[in-house]
């Protein structure tokens, strides 16, 4: 045996070895799943979910379970045809991709994190419920949804993200199962107010899901644009060359652009769906975080902010939410139409080139949306008759779910009056949107209300 | 004090003046809930269970209270799911429903007889204040012999409600070290008691000092 099968070897073990550990840490999770157990003062320290609900996380366990199997055949079945190898060359090759399995396999460790977050949950019950609900119309009604404090990353979202690692041995997801991984800043866990994020966040997994961007380019705008942007690329390409451009560079850079093209699509289409739902909250929260980077300044993932706040007031004012805006937050509602009003002028003529094409397009994302979405919208007309009530039990300390002639007061309705007594008890300057989440009465009245609403829609669905 | 009846107790959670009105909410289905002279009450969904710990025991008058604070857990139970409760135990658990008591109100937490019947004790602190706002804690004891199951939204406790004879300036909420909004479980605050301990011990000093 010379150096290199004993490294192979080496590595082989490792791998093996690497994936093995962890999962035996997943067994240990599905076990106890398959006990049903239930919360219990005997085991106070180690509570779980009784046996009347499915455990959170038991699907993501199964697939971690799966991909961690996927790996130790993977391995197994490179330990075999590495027997075989003819030559030192092929060795040295298979030598490089057991380091990667090694390296990949140690990285799924953070996966692990994630059955933590299912088995203690970071959100609180109301949030938690909202998210679950949205995830069953917006995504499919079945996906596992867990939500992860992370602490190296901001809001996002992955969907079936051990797809890769579970078809390694040729195995495939069962398609009835969804796992969604969402992502929120550890920091921010306990700020309710900043939890719509987690709706733009989940259009992200609905795109995956039912194909959202392709069906805003299958409508006839969609597909022009799409050419405009590419053709505007090819142009701009060749005007800025200082020799002929061949066809294959211009191809290149056609690509390019419109890979950032539909990359804002998508973008747009995750906060026209989140704006959908819950009107101008989103936009409040959406400026929270988003707002606090350079506006204009343009990713190949998103749109700038400027743009993304443009499009969200059209879509809002849609929505009839003109006046609300102007009159429960009149200093953040100017500031918006200002920032919206201006048009900055790119350097960039891809840019401006997206940026146009995106513009025009919007009318069709929205249609996209709503279409998706069908009943679950939320209006201006849905929020006035309450405002006034929702404002009143929150000045008493008292969380708004329910109405004086007992109907359930929609999420809704519930966060954005929530966001409006916020940005009032913070002076109601565009900074109160910064400290909003801190107005201390909210960080117990919100969840409470979220969590009283669900019940009592719930229940007045089951009867 | 008179004891509202129901008539008396739906006019009551219907106020249209929310400073004067008896909030019970969420109220999931009236007419189960109210009855000829008291309001049913469900069990919320978290739970403050005794946990071990390294104190050796409750003393308000020598402890803080981020200790007592550590010698529970939180446990939170969804919709659907049970907490089972064991013979002898106890786990401070909190009514459903958020309570604000008018200032001219006041009123009674009492188990409701079903459970009793099963050896659950619902609650011994079973006044409630005028003025108190929030979710009440009750304190839940299995005195029988077999564990008991416990569904947050089931019907637990019963509000029985009395009108004072004129309403007070002095209502609970204006004392910030009581229990002010809670929406879950809150654990004692004896600890906060602490001063009044300390002064106690130098009364019991002077007792036993000479007489001027």
């Amino acid at each position: 045996m010379d150096r290199l099968d004993r490294e192979f070897n080496l590595l082989a073990a490792s791998a093996e070895r690497t994936a093995r550990v962890q999962r035996d840490e997943v067994k240990r999770f599905l076990d106890a799943t398959q006990r049903q157990p239930v919360a219990s003062t005997k085991a106070a320290t180690s509570v779980a979910k009784g046996d009347s609900q499915p455990r959170r996380g038991a699907i993501l366990a199964k697939h971690l379970h799966g991909a961690y199997d996927a790996l130790i055949a993977h391995v197994a079945q490179r330990v075999a045809d590495y027997e075989t190898l003819p030559d030192a060359k092929s060795k040295v090759g298979a030598l490089t991709e057991m380091r990667q399995m090694v390296v990949g396999a140690r990285n799924l460790h953070r996966s692990l994190s994630w059955l933590d977050a299912a088995g203690n949950p970071p959100l609180d019950l109301g949030t938690r419920y909202l998210v679950d609900q949205i995830t069953a119309t917006l995504v499919v009604g079945h996906a596992e949804i867990t939500v992860v404090a992370a602490t190296d990353r901001s809001y996002a979202t992955v969907t079936n993200p051990l797809r890769p690692v579970f078809e390694l041995s040729g195995a495939t997801l069962p398609s009835d199962e969804t796992i969604i991984v969402v992502f929120v800043p550890r920091r921010e866990q306990r700020s309710g107010l900043l939890h719509p994020l987690i709706m733009h966040e989940l259009g992200h997994a609905a795109n995956k899901r039912h194909n959202l961007v392709a069906r805003v380019l299958m409508t006839e705008s969609g597909s022009k644009e799409l050419s405009t942007v590419m053709g505007g690329a090819r142009k701009n390409a060749e005007a800025s060359a200082k020799a002929a451009v061949g066809t294959d560079e211009l191809a290149t850079v056609a690509e390019d652009v419109a890979a950032r093209f539909l990359a804002w699509i998508e973008e747009a289409i995750c906060d026209a769906i989140a704006a959908h739902i819950l009107g101008p909250t989103y936009l409040y929260s959406f400026m929270a975080i988003v707002g606090t980077s350079d506006i204009d300044a343009a990713g190949d993932e998103h749109p700038t902010t400027r743009q993304r706040i443009r499009l969200l007031l059209t879509q809002l004012d849609g929505l009839g939410w003109h006046t609300v805006l102007g009159d429960a937050a009149p200093n953040i509602d100017e500031w918006f139409r200002e920032a919206a009003s201006e048009a900055p002028g790119h350097a960039d003529p891809d840019v401006a080139c997206c940026e146009a094409a995106l513009a025009r397009l919007y009318q069709e994302i929205v249609d996209v949306v709503a279409d998706h979405l069908n009943d679950l919208v939320f209006r201006a007309s849905d929020f006035d008759p309450i405002r006034e009530e929702i404002g009143g039990l929150l000045a008493l300390g008292i969380p708004p779910c329910q109405t004086v002639a007992r109907a359930p007061i929609g999420r809704a309705a519930i966060i954005l009056g929530s966001w409006l007594f916020a940005v009032e008890a913070q002076g109601g300057g565009l900074d109160a949107l910064a400290v909003a989440a801190d107005v201390p009465e909210l960080s117990r009245l919100l969840p409470k209300a979220l969590q009283d609403a669900a019940m009592l829609e719930a229940w007045e669905a089951r009867s | 004090m008179t004891l509202l009846r129901w008539e008396a107790l739906k006019d009551a959670v219907e106020c249209e003046e929310l400073s004067q009105r008896l909030v019970v909410t969420p109220l999931l289905d009236f007419d189960k809930q109210i009855g000829p002279a008291s309001v049913d009450l469900r069990l919320g969904t978290e739970f403050r269970v005794l946990r071990r710990t390294d104190e050796s025991g409750l003393d308000p008058g020598d402890q803080p209270q981020s200790s007592v604070e550590r010698m529970t857990t939180t446990v939170n139970v969804e919709v659907g799911d049970k907490l089972w409760l064991h013979p002898g135990q106890f786990v401070l658990g909190a009514t459903l429903e958020f309570l604000r008591v008018p200032p001219h109100l006041a009123a009674y937490v009492l188990g409701r007889s079903s459970w009793g019947r099963v050896g659950l004790l619902v609650a011994t602190a079973i006044f409630v204040q005028p003025g108190f706002s929030g979710c009440l804690t009750l304190e839940l004891v299995n005195h029988g012999e077999s564990p008991i199951a416990l569904y947050p939204g089931s019907r637990i406790a019963q509000l029985v409600v009395h009108e004072l004879a004129c309403p007070t300036d002095h209502d609970y909420g204006r004392d910030a070290d009581k229990y002010v909004g809670p929406t879950g479980p809150q654990v004692s605050h004896l600890a906060k008691e602490a001063t009044e301990i300390e002064h106690l011990r130098e009364v019991g000093l002077r007792l036993v000092e000479p007489l001027d």
